[in-house]
Formats: structure tokens, sequence, C-alpha cells
């Protein structure tokens, strides 16, 4: 490094500047584990394995158990009522704080489970439909939250979770969700809190949990916008229900809902 | 990385031109990437550590960065400047992030992070000499703190700060000789 353009009084700070800044390196354990991730992620990216791993990592299957019941619209009107919780005045810090505790606790909690339902309450024009879906990882899976995006470790290799249409901002075509869609909306919350454009709801009791509201809207084209709002289990950072609201120029379009159960390994 | 680039490494002489053939390789070569990050990782995370002050952040950051860098190298173009001022863009971008997100939440000090780093009067020194450093360079302005910590604790040249910050060399010069300037009347006691 040149710095021979400094003045004398100068390059005497400059050394020491130097000197002090260079008394610092990274842990030995922390430097080997990164490297080991990355090199890892950029086979599963780009390298000549890439091939194989896009075969070789099988993402769990989504398995539709049924059509349940296709009632009238008071159950749209119902969820309406509920869709819109009363939102915490929270102070920023407050927010950042929950949404840090969340993430910690998915990141426990998410490598436990093995299997998952979810049921799809689905709002079209005047019918409603209601459907089963399940998946399962098989026994050499396993999904793990890592820099705030859920990956699927099968048989060696690593793959994003296709979650990234729930994390995205921004506009996009479409930003509604169809029933296919939901099966790795959880996947995309740890990303979603970290973007902290979303806004957090006062807690409530949910199918035995006790959850969490945290809310966010997407505009799409055509000015259709999406409200959604996750509800999360407050202990485990799981995701309990999913709620979304699609207008267009402040007229309902739709809305659905969807409650997820999880299977997690003792 | 095949022969031709092995050929292409031994006749370039200089670090920039290196840096643009091992990324270009490492588009495709996971080694590649690995000698890139062998490269540069503490020079990155010197340079973090520095702006946030705490080793569990400066880690999280570090491999935030290198992330990034990853799911970006396919677009990376050497054209458009080198290696380094590419990859601290994206550092510096994390730590303008990091402050955005977190500016109001507290971390925990470097004393509960490290406790169990080596022997106490070393780990004792070592925290004290790089809290004088951040004490001193928190006396900068944010340009000038900027450009300090690009030339010595990431090393880079001022060609490579001017392209990081995209600003031009006589205004980094000009930057760093008014942050040393200041850094010397704080420690002649000014």
């Amino acid at each position: 490094m040149d710095d021979s353009t400094l003045h004398d009084d100068f390059s005497g700070v400059a050394r020491q500047v130097r000197e002090l800044a260079h008394h610092v390196d990274g842990a030995q354990d922390h430097r080997a584990r990164l490297r080991n991730e990355l090199l890892s992620r950029h086979a599963a990216l780009y390298g000549p394995e890439r091939r194989r791993a896009s075969r070789g990592v099988r993402f769990p299957t989504l398995r539709r158990l049924g059509l349940l019941a296709a009632p009238a619209l008071a159950g749209a009107v119902a969820l309406s009522a509920v869709f819109w919780g009363l939102q915490v005045s929270g102070h920023q810090n407050t927010q950042s704080a929950e949404a840090a505790r969340i993430t910690q606790a998915l990141t426990q909690t998410i490598p436990t489970v093995t299997a998952w339902h979810w049921t799809v309450h689905e709002t079209v024009g005047h019918r409603q439909y209601v459907i089963l879906y399940s998946s399962a990882l098989t026994s050499n899976q396993r999904i793990y939250v890592r820099y705030n995006r859920v990956y699927l470790y099968s048989n060696g290799s690593w793959a994003l979770a296709p979650a990234d249409q729930w994390a995205e901002s921004g506009s996009t075509a479409d930003p509604t969700m169809g029933a296919r869609d939901w099966q790795w909306a959880f996947a995309a919350l740890p990303e979603m809190l970290q973007r902290g454009d979303v806004r957090f709801l006062a807690t409530r009791s949910l199918a035995g949990h006790a959850t969490v509201g945290i809310r966010y809207s997407r505009l799409g084209a055509g000015g259709v916008r999406v409200m959604a709002t996750a509800w999360v289990d407050e202990r485990t950072g799981l995701l309990v229900r999913m709620q979304q609201m699609v207008t267009r120029a402040g007229k309902a379009l739709g809305s659905d809902w969807v409650d997820f159960q999880f299977r997690v390994s003792a | 990385m095949d022969d031709a680039l092995s050929v292409s490494l031994a006749v370039s002489a200089d670090a920039d031109s290196r840096d643009a053939i091992i990324a270009e390789a490492a588009k495709s070569d996971s080694e590649a990437f690995g000698e890139l990050y062998e490269r540069y990782y503490s020079r990155i995370y010197r340079y973090v550590y520095h702006r946030v002050g705490n080793v569990a952040d400066a880690e999280d950051l570090t491999a935030l960065v290198f992330m990034k860098a990853l799911e970006a190298i396919p677009a990376y173009q050497p054209r458009q400047g080198g290696f380094a001022p590419w990859i601290f863009r994206i550092a510096r971008n994390g730590v303008v992030d990091y402050y955005r997100r977190y500016r109001h939440v507290s971390t925990l000090d470097d004393v509960n992070h490290e406790a169990t780093d080596g022997d106490p009067v070393s780990r004792t020194l070592g925290l004290e000499r790089r809290a004088e450093l951040r004490a001193m360079v928190e006396r900068l302005s944010d340009e000038q703190r900027e450009v300090v910590l690009l030339r010595y604790a990431a090393d880079l040249s001022f060609g490579e700060i001017a392209a990081a910050m995209r600003k031009n060399e006589p205004a980094v010069r000009m930057l760093l000789h008014r942050g040393l300037r200041k850094l010397k009347a704080v420690m002649d006691g000014g």
C-alpha cells in the first residue's frame, strides 16, 4: 500500500491505525465453518454437481388429501371479521426484538419438523373451498434455517426452500397465492422478518396456540394488493395460520386462510 | 481450475487481474470461490468488525457478505471494476442495512462474546486496542471513517476505495488526509 503522498506527520498516524485495525481477525472455527457452507452452497448452485443436486434434491411432494366442503360465503364474511387483528402500536425497537426472538425460535424448531398438514380455506366469488394437503420429509431429509432462509438438506445436498414468492418485496405479476403455493409459506418467515416491513399484531389464541400476528402487504400488477397475516406460535415460531385478502381499488376480490399443523421429532 | 486458467494466473502480475480471473472461474468452480474467500475473509471481517464493533454481528455480517457474493457472482463483470470494490460494495451495503435495521437494538459487547477466548490478559489487551480504535474513528465523519477503514482495515488501494465508494480518487485521498489529520489531533489529545 502506497501512502507516500501522506505528510510524514500522518504516516505515523496511518501506521498506528493500520496496526490497531489489524489487531482483529475472525475466529478460526467461524472461518472454517463458513467456508464449508459456502462451498456446499456453491456446488449446489453452480458446480458440476448442480445437475446432480437438482435431480437429487427431491422436495417433499404435495399430497392432496381431499376436498372437505364447499360452504357458502358466510365463512368468508366471518373471516373478514377475524382478519383485521388489533395492531400493536409497537416501537420499532420492540418489533425488531420480537422479530429476532421469533427467528431464533424458528431456527431451533425448523430442524425438528418431519411433516406438515395444511388446510386451505379459499374463497373465490361466492364459493368457498376447503382443501386438505400434506407433505412429509423422508428419513434423509431435514430443513434448516441459515442466513434467514430455509434450506432443505437431502442426501448431502442443499436446496433453498421454494418460498421466494412470499419473501420477495416489491411488485410482482401475481402476488396472490394458489393452493399449492401454501406448502412452503412457513419457510418465508425468517427472511420476511429480516426485511422489517412487517407489522406485529396483538397476540391471540388460535387452535390452542398462543400466537402473534405478523402482517405485510404486496402490490401486484393491475393494482392488485394482497394483505397477508401470518399467525405464528410464540414459542416455536411455526406458522399456525396464514391469511390473505386480495383487493383492487379497495374492493375485495377474494380471501383465503390456511391452517398449518406440524409434526416434529422429539 | 483448468490448465488455461492456471497459465493465466501464472502470467498475471497484479492482484486485480488475478482476482478477476479467479472470480470468473468462481462462477462455476467452487474451489476458485474458496480461494477468493480465503483472500478476502480477513479483510471483510476486519472492515465489518470495526464498523459494527462486536464479534457476533461481525461474524453474521461477514457470512452475509459472502453469501450475497456467492449469489451475485454470476453477474460479476470485471470490466465494471475490480473484484475488491465489488465485494466491498456488498459489505458496505450490508453494514448500512445493519444500521438501518438494528440502530435501536443494543448488542452484547465483546466481553460477553469472547469470554472463553485466549488468556485473560491478552484478551483484555485485545479488547482495549479495539476499543481504542473504535473510539478514535467514531470522531470522524461517516465518509472519513469509511475511507480510513477501507484503507487500513481492508487494505484497499485508493483506486479500489474510489470504485467501492463510487467517488474519484482525489476525493478519496482528500477524505483520508482529513481523517488522518483529525485522528492525529485525537491521538495528540486534541
